[in-house]
């Protein structure tokens, strides 16, 4: 990652923006999709337990639907996945917010929980899980999309160099300094991964991860705020 | 006030949503009335003034937080309950100050909306 300056950082910048308010745009249809399915599975699961209810009154002269249980599991399962589909669309709308250009400290620990719930896939595709061990708010000066793309940079190394395991991280705040700590497997295969930086340069404002690397864990150092200012 | 004695508008731009919903209240003993504009919303509003509205607030057009306004300045007693999305909770904190009564996030569940609804008809506000 290196600093962009000119013409190319505005291009960038544009681009991010447009990426940024299309997917916001298109997450808000998303959104309606899922609630008419939820919806409509809901309609289906009142009328059959008006069916039930029907059919009981009659005490039985009036058949109940057949397949009642059948069709209530299969509503059970839409909905499962009304509920994951939703939560995929939460972290892509934040995701596609975190474009916006806007002032003030970034929560790192709300970045790292959106990160993760981001790339579980990317990181289930090497059987690597990531189990995030956080406290509360824990601000950082810089921008939403730095801090992401700082955390994926390191994630991205550790997914590559390693696989069947899971990676703790602890995000939080040590000697006034806040950190994001990849703590590496003692089992599961593959090796500490290699070519991390020393220093990561996340461009104009933005300013500098500090990267400590060591055989059992990845330190992040991430600018602190000047003041105690709460993040957003 | 019973629940059959309602009078409740829904008010929301996805037509099969609003009226899946508007069935799924039926079932319920809750009737309801739909528009799918603000325009129209707002005429419903004036045709027979609703107890209770539920309102996206991303409506096209006339935006769900303009309908709010033109609500509670001809009806002040109408409680609203607003529908956002996880990516626009702001306007829902922003419609709350003024004057709805709550904003729910979709998806939503049933149950929870009755329960809303149950508390902003028992609310003076």
């Amino acid at each position: 990652m290196s600093p962009s300056s000119g013409e190319p950082a505005e291009t960038a910048m544009r681009e991010a923006v447009f990426m940024g308010e299309v997917t916001a745009s298109i997450t808000h249809d998303v959104q309606n999709v899922l609630a008419i399915i939820q919806q409509s599975a809901g309609l289906m699961s009142d009328l059959l337990d008006l069916s039930r209810k029907e059919s009981l009154k009659s005490l039985g002269f009036r058949k109940g639907f057949p397949y009642h249980d059948k069709f209530k599991t299969l509503i059970g399962a839409i909905n499962e996945q009304v509920e994951r589909g939703t939560g995929l669309s939460e972290g892509l709308n934040r995701l596609a917010h975190a474009v916006d250009d806007r002032p003030g400290p970034t929560d790192a620990a709300g970045m790292a929980k959106l990160l993760f719930s981001l790339i579980g896939r990317i990181a289930r595709k090497r059987r690597v899980v990531f189990a995030l061990e956080t406290g509360g708010p824990v601000p950082v000066d810089c921008p939403p999309m730095a801090v992401l793309m700082g955390m994926y940079a390191v994630a991205r190394a550790l997914i590559n160099a390693l696989s069947n395991c899971e990676v703790r991280v602890r995000v939080e705040v040590r000697e006034a300094e806040p950190v994001v700590v990849f703590l590496l497997p003692e089992g599961g295969e593959g090796g500490t991964p290699v070519g991390l930086p020393t220093e990561m340069v996340l461009g104009e404002r933005a300013g500098t991860i500090r990267l400590d690397s060591r055989d059992d864990r990845i330190a992040m150092v991430f600018p602190s705020c000047p003041s105690d200012g709460r993040a957003g | 006030m019973e629940r059959k004695d309602w009078n409740v508008l829904l008010v929301d731009d996805e037509h099969e949503f609003v009226t899946t919903l508007s069935e799924r209240l039926a079932l319920r003993g809750i009737a309801s009335r739909v528009a799918f504009d603000g325009e129209s919303a707002l005429r419903e509003v004036a045709d027979s003034p609703p107890h209770l509205v539920i309102l996206d607030v991303m409506l096209p057009g006339m935006k769900g937080l303009d309908v709010l306004r033109g609500i509670k300045a001809g009806y002040p007693d109408t409680r609203v309950i607003l529908l956002t999305g996880h990516g626009t909770t702001k306007n829902g904190i922003e419609g709350m100050k003024l004057g709805a009564f709550d904003y729910m996030i979709k998806p939503l569940d049933i149950d929870v909306l009755i329960e809303k609804m149950n508390d902003a008809m028992g609310s003076g506000r």
